[in-house]
């Protein structure tokens, strides 16, 4: 915001003050280049691709030569019963995700923090975090061997001589078998930033509130939580804005196991409609869509946060 | 790997028809047919175009003969090699863009095999392969087209949904017409070996676009390992329900022994094959058409195989992907296979056992099965705009891809050379060496499925299973059905045909597995007729041949 200021008070005094800058964080700038040409490359120049959502884009034609069709699309996938299932479904499986995916990670490094020897905190950690580098195809069919139809816990239902469960197949309970695929991948991962936060809490402030009597949740209460505010505020609002990509690999691995009904999300729907149905403009409609419901989203949770009077992901002002 | 596996034609198709699940039913593949040419303009061109001559390749004599109603002509060993091109195609370097069905073998410069194949071609033949993983071919297709840097020739999958093939090929491809249109492909000796029925996928708004290439006619069968079904009086049955009683006792789950494959559109297939449902449309007496979908036969055949689901008598886990391990060592019963040929592929599993094919039977006692017979080739390959002698290379390249079995290039292109790819055994038949077997199957996939010859049954070693699939094959061309719009074209199918089927084909699958109830059908089905399907069929009934007979089961 300093920056804007500064271009509010005219040419010459900024352009001076400009180039003094430039000078000071010559080296600062230096290291941001490739970071800075990387997302160009990759995120802001491929955004102009988005145009092929106003067209009736054929890859044989390219984007110079396929016909424009306006709103077209919009209106077409608005009134398309499947878009709309899988927008309700991406919006009902990511408060599933929300509630109970995103306290998980808040407990564990609770728990993490509180063990005493740090050795065992090590191992618990390793454990936890490995799982996030397994691809989803290897999650999925560690599932499938434990849980699927044919896996370890039917087989031995089985041999007891009794009934199977359906856990892989049950559309009913698919909302629930994608969080706990999620904790078992990605929980751990997702504690390492409360960690770090934890970490940074005055431990001062503990000795202070035992010192005063407080018990053990006392303290997690009065001290540990009011700690982790900013940080919990921040990853919420960042989780609000991704609400919309509850994920890819996961669903369309498990689609046919449970049926599009339980299983299609805004993802999945805009694959199948634009690559392998050929509908590039209607998927990347459904893309843009998903895009601008997912800004106003994050706008509108950065403001609350600043109702909360915390700073969100854009601070209003530079302190 | 034995010589079995990379036998006939060095590659599987598992991946492939897998990929298009049902295709071979359904309007999934009739959709993307491109033949004539109806709402697009080009039915009256179409007719009019000529056919390129065809002159069958008389080099070599085949043990057991095909015939024009498409039986494939056998071989129970390897003939003489005969030289069918005189001198190698290529004068520099040719790029292509194609996919393999198996694992991807090393790039040009670490395999031996590529470069002693680019010796004999003269030139540099240079590949980008696609691999067989999900969807894949289709959207490196659309992203290499869209990139307008293309390779000189790209291998067109029509049935694996890649939309407005028409325009598409218009827009950036070569006419070959001129070059391959009646005795002018007689200067490719090894194109004018493929049959006239070929020929027809490559011909679209009444254009030649490319050499077809040929797979087996024949559609998909049931097969099991006989031991395993005798012990329920053998692989048939005289009705539905008997079948059903057979598949109950050869389900134990305590043992881990399944009756079925949890494939269900692949086992809906077979099951409305004896219900008498249609090979994709079902011609009526007054030469309108009923879609598959459409029918009563379809939807019985739906309730049934739900029946089947209830029954416990699939395979728990449908995503399984060691089905074929599971036949061959008896603990899966039966599952569905690309054709009867294909039945190969267990030799590798298991060299001792027998394997039988599932023919169609009357699923009540009074209604007459049928037998889909499948699309014929796996498209073509157009190449890209280019003046006329850099067309005629490449023609020259493909001409030699595509000799027929039997020809020393054939041995070439799907073993190498002998002594360094490639060993024969005492009766003459070629095992891949150590080297081969890393280098050889991964492109020999990629060569065939860009260009192939005509297919035979071919199972070096296994004599017994060569007469059997081609008495098999002789018995289903006895009630095999074609689909009638194979060779037509339509642009409404070119262009959401693939979506619509797929839209249907999620909602059967809930209905097999008890997730709708039956009744859910008939709202898809008009859904499916409201979305393209009607207007499919009026493109279809326009440029419906004369020739195409009545469907009356």
């Amino acid at each position: 915001m300093s920056k804007k200021q500064a271009r509010s008070q005219g040419g010459p005094v900024l352009r001076k003050s400009f180039r003094s800058r430039l000078r000071r964080d010559k080296q600062m700038l230096l290291m941001m280049v490739p970071g800075v040409l990387f997302l160009l490359l990759f995120f802001y120049i491929p955004i102009l691709g988005n145009v092929i959502a106003f067209q009736d884009y054929q890859p044989y034609l390219g984007i110079g030569d396929s016909l424009w069709v306006g709103w077209q699309n919009f209106a077409d996938l608005f009134i398309n019963p499947d878009f709309v299932h899988a927008f309700w479904n991406t919006l009902y499986l990511a408060a599933w995700q929300l509630v109970f995916l995103f306290p998980v990670p808040l407990i564990l490094a609770l728990i993490v923090d509180s063990l005493m020897s740090p050795r065992i905190r090590k191992v618990f950690q390793s454990i936890a975090y490995l799982p996030h580098f397994l691809s989803w195809v290897l999650v999925i069919a560690f599932f499938q061997q434990m849980l699927g139809g044919a896996g370890f816990i039917n087989n031995s239902l089985r041999q007891l001589g009794m009934d199977t469960i359906p856990f892989m197949t049950n559309p009913d309970t698919f909302p629930v078998l994608v969080v706990v695929q999620m904790i078992w991948k990605d929980a751990g991962w997702a504690m390492i930033i409360f960690l770090a936060a934890l970490a940074t809490i005055d431990v001062s402030l503990y000795e202070a509130a035992a010192a005063d009597g407080a018990g053990r949740w006392r303290r997690v209460w009065h001290v540990t939580l009011p700690g982790l505010r900013p940080v919990i505020i921040l990853l919420l609002i960042l989780r609000i804005g991704d609400i919309l990509s509850v994920g890819f690999e996961q669903f369309i691995l498990q689609r046919d196991a449970v049926g599009a009904g339980a299983a299609e999300v805004l993802d999945t729907f805009t694959y199948y409609t634009g690559i392998v149905g050929g509908g590039w403009s209607s998927g990347a409609a459904a893309g843009l869509a998903k895009g601008v419901v997912s800004l106003l989203l994050i706008w509108g949770a950065n403001k609350l946060a600043h109702k909360f009077g915390e700073d969100g992901i854009f601070a209003k002002k530079v302190g | 790997m034995t010589s079995t596996t990379s036998g006939q034609a060095g590659f599987s198709r598992r991946g492939f028809l897998g990929l298009t699940g049902l295709a071979v039913a359904t309007a999934g593949l009739a959709a993307c047919n491109p033949g004539g040419g109806s709402g697009s303009g080009g039915a009256s061109a179409s007719s009019a175009v000529k056919l390129p001559t065809y002159r069958e390749f008389t080099g070599i004599t085949a043990d057991i003969p095909g015939n024009e109603k498409g039986l494939q002509a056998a071989f129970f060993k390897l003939p003489e090699a005969v030289q069918s091109v005189k001198t190698p195609p290529l004068m520099g370097k040719v790029t292509g863009l194609t996919e393999t069905f198996e694992t991807m073998s090393p790039g040009m410069k670490d395999n031996p095999f590529w470069q002693r194949l680019n010796a004999k071609l003269g030139g540099e033949l240079e590949l980008q392969i696609a691999e067989d993983i999900g969807d894949g071919y289709p959207a490196k297709f659309a992203t290499v087209l869209a990139s307008n840097n293309l390779p000189d020739m790209m291998w067109v999958p029509p049935n694996q949904g890649i939309p407005n093939i028409g325009p598409m090929l218009e827009a950036k491809f070569q006419d070959l017409t001129p070059y391959l249109s009646g005795d002018a492909v007689l200067e490719y000796p090894n194109l004018a070996a493929l049959k006239p029925d070929s020929w027809k996928t490559a011909v679209v708004n009444g254009k030649i676009w490319g050499a077809p290439i040929p797979s087996t006619p024949f559609g998909q069968v049931m097969a099991g390992r006989r031991d395993v079904w005798d012990a329920v009086g053998g692989l048939n049955a005289d009705s539905a329900d008997e079948f059903l009683e057979k598949a109950k006792e050869l389900t134990r789950p305590g043992e881990q022994k399944y009756a079925l494959e949890a494939n269900y559109t692949n086992i809906l297939h077979m099951v409305t094959e004896w219900f008498g449902a249609p090979n994709g449309w079902a011609v009526n007496k007054d030469r309108t058409l009923t879609h598959l979908f459409e029918t009563d036969q379809y939807a019985a055949g739906i309730e049934f195989t739900a029946k089947m689901f209830a029954a416990g008598v699939f395979y728990p886990d449908s995503k399984a992907s060691d089905i074929r391990t599971r036949v061959a060592n008896g603990s899966i019963a039966a599952q569905v296979l690309v054709g009867p040929h294909d039945i190969r592929s267990y030799r590798v599993l298991n060299q001792s056992a027998k394997f039988d094919i599932l023919l169609p039977f009357s699923s009540d006692g009074k209604i007459k099965p049928v037998y889909d017979m499948g699309y014929g080739t796996v498209g073509f390959t157009p190449f890209k705009k280019a003046e006329e002698g850099k067309i005629r290379e490449l023609l020259a390249l493909i001409n030699y891809l595509s000799a027929p079995f039997g020809t020393a290039e054939y041995l070439q292109k799907n073993y190498g050379e002998a002594g360094q790819d490639y060993t024969l055994t005492s009766d003459g038949n070629p095992v891949l060496t150590e080297s081969g077997t890393s280098n050889v199957p991964g492109l020999a996939s990629a060569l065939n499925i860009m260009a192939s010859p005509e297919n035979v049954i071919f199972n070096p070693g296994y004599d017994d299973d060569t007469r059997y699939v081609s008495g098999q094959e002789q018995k289903l061309l006895e009630i095999a059905w074609r689909n009638p719009t194979n060779g037509s074209y339509s642009d409404t199918s070119a262009k959401v045909g693939a979506k619509i089927s797929k839209q249907l084909r999620d909602k059967v699958i809930d209905i097999i597995t008890g997730r709708e109830q039956v009744g859910a059908l008939k709202d898809a089905v008009k859904r499916w007729q409201s979305e393209g399907g009607n207007k499919m069929r009026e493109e279809y009934q326009a440029a419906l041949p004369e020739g195409v007979p009545v469907f009356n089961s």
